[in-house]
């Protein structure tokens, strides 16, 4: 699917996930696959509400990190994509 | 398929339906890690099973008040959906929910539950043998894996060495390598607890590790070993050359909760499970363990920091 600032993702029901450090642990509960993601990107999956749009997302993490405002938009939308791929989130 | 329906003729009457009684009046009590365990409804051919099986680790009576409790009941053959025996002995359904869990397995029904404190319950129309005893050890070590989590630990597949002093966990799942680590490590003398599951908990704060009695090459006898604190937690990788790294502290977490059976398909337990392994790695040393069937693991890890 093509993200664009106006698509609204969901968690998948049976992820769980915990912040260790400036890291986070994810686990697929039903399957017991368990996998770690970097700071943003477990920030971006703890803002992943079922309700935000890609763009909201991206205002929340700029209010949160110094960068500029390109730069990440595309670390969005690639950790969106990894997300995606892994089965972590899904449309909502 | 739904919970239980391929092992109870009317699984969405179990547990409101408690059919059963108890098949006797004796009690086992059970020493082992995060118990003691009483067992009560026992009867006379149950409760000698359990003493032949779990040998010193059993007895009589003990009294102990913090015991946790488990209570079996036998039921009629006609709740269980009839099965050929092999294949199936080992596999449970789970129905999980916020104060309980719910177990359904060939010739057997289960309960664990939380009113507050850590229950259990089973079923089963098996009255003696080894099937009776093989299907309560597969329950029996449902209900300790969700004890140690209690006791701020959890079950790891895993094998557990010790110096006699201090022990190291490998972990990793069948066919990481866990029973040639065991093998190797007898080798340079060190003492093997199980090479397949392993008690992890916390003993006034400190993680600690303890034989549990149940499976594995080195681990179906009942000899106390531990507990003992933990020195490291390895996770299992085999490969060409020998080699060790360090890992996060997250890494460490995600491993270890994927290595923990029972508890790691639970929703509602899962945070509790993953919160514990945080403080375990928290102070102790974890890494990866690269190794080939062959080589010096021992002296590889012993240069690391402690």
């Amino acid at each position: 699917m093509t993200i664009t600032t106006s698509t609204v993702l969901r968690r998948v029901d049976d992820v769980r996930f915990r912040a260790v450090d400036d890291e986070t642990v994810v686990i697929r509960q039903e399957a017991a696959e368990a996998l770690v993601l970097n700071e943003v990107a477990g920030r971006l999956l703890d803002l992943i509400n079922g309700q935000s749009t890609v763009g909201a997302l991206i205002e929340s993490l700029l209010d949160e990190y110094e960068v500029p405002e390109d730069e990440l938009a595309n670390d969005v939308r690639e950790y969106l994509e990894e997300l995606l791929a892994t089965g972590l989130v899904t449309q909502a | 398929m739904a919970f239980g329906d391929q092992f109870l003729r009317e699984p969405a009457l179990f547990p409101a339906r408690l059919a059963g009684t108890a098949g006797g009046e004796n009690e086992a009590w059970l020493d082992i890690p995060g118990g003691p365990y009483r067992v009560g409804g026992l009867s006379d051919a149950q409760s000698s099973a359990l003493a032949a099986r779990y040998e010193d680790r059993c007895e009589a009576a003990s009294g102990a008040a913090h015991a946790v409790g488990i209570s079996t009941f036998t039921v009629s053959e006609d709740e269980f959906v009839p099965h050929e025996r092999s294949g199936r002995l080992n596999t449970f359904d789970f129905a999980y929910h916020e104060h309980s869990v719910h177990l359904a397995g060939h010739r057997m029904m289960a309960q664990i539950s939380w009113r507050p404190v850590l229950t259990a319950a089973l079923w089963t129309p098996l009255e003696e043998g080894p099937e009776f005893l093989e299907t309560f050890e597969n329950f029996f070590r449902t209900v300790v894996a969700y004890r140690l989590l209690e006791c701020g630990g959890a079950v790891l597949h895993s094998s557990g060495v010790t110096d006699g002093s201090k022990a190291w966990l490998f972990y990793g799942h069948s066919g990481a390598g866990k029973t040639t680590i065991a093998r190797r490590s007898l080798e340079v003398g060190h003492q093997v607890l199980s090479d397949d599951i392993n008690a992890l908990y916390l003993e006034e704060g400190i993680p600690v590790v303890a034989k549990m009695p149940f499976a594995g090459e080195f681990g179906y006898t009942n000899d106390r070993i531990g507990p003992f604190p933990v020195a490291g937690l390895h996770a299992l990788k085999q490969a060409p050359e020998n080699s060790w790294r360090a890992v996060s502290k997250a890494s460490a977490v995600a491993s270890l909760v994927s290595c923990a059976p029972f508890l790691n398909h639970d929703p509602y337990r899962l945070p509790r499970l993953m919160e514990n392994l945080e403080e375990v790695v928290a102070t102790t040393l974890a890494g990866v363990l690269s190794f080939n069937l062959e080589g010096d693991f021992w002296t590889l890890l012993e240069s690391q920091p402690a």
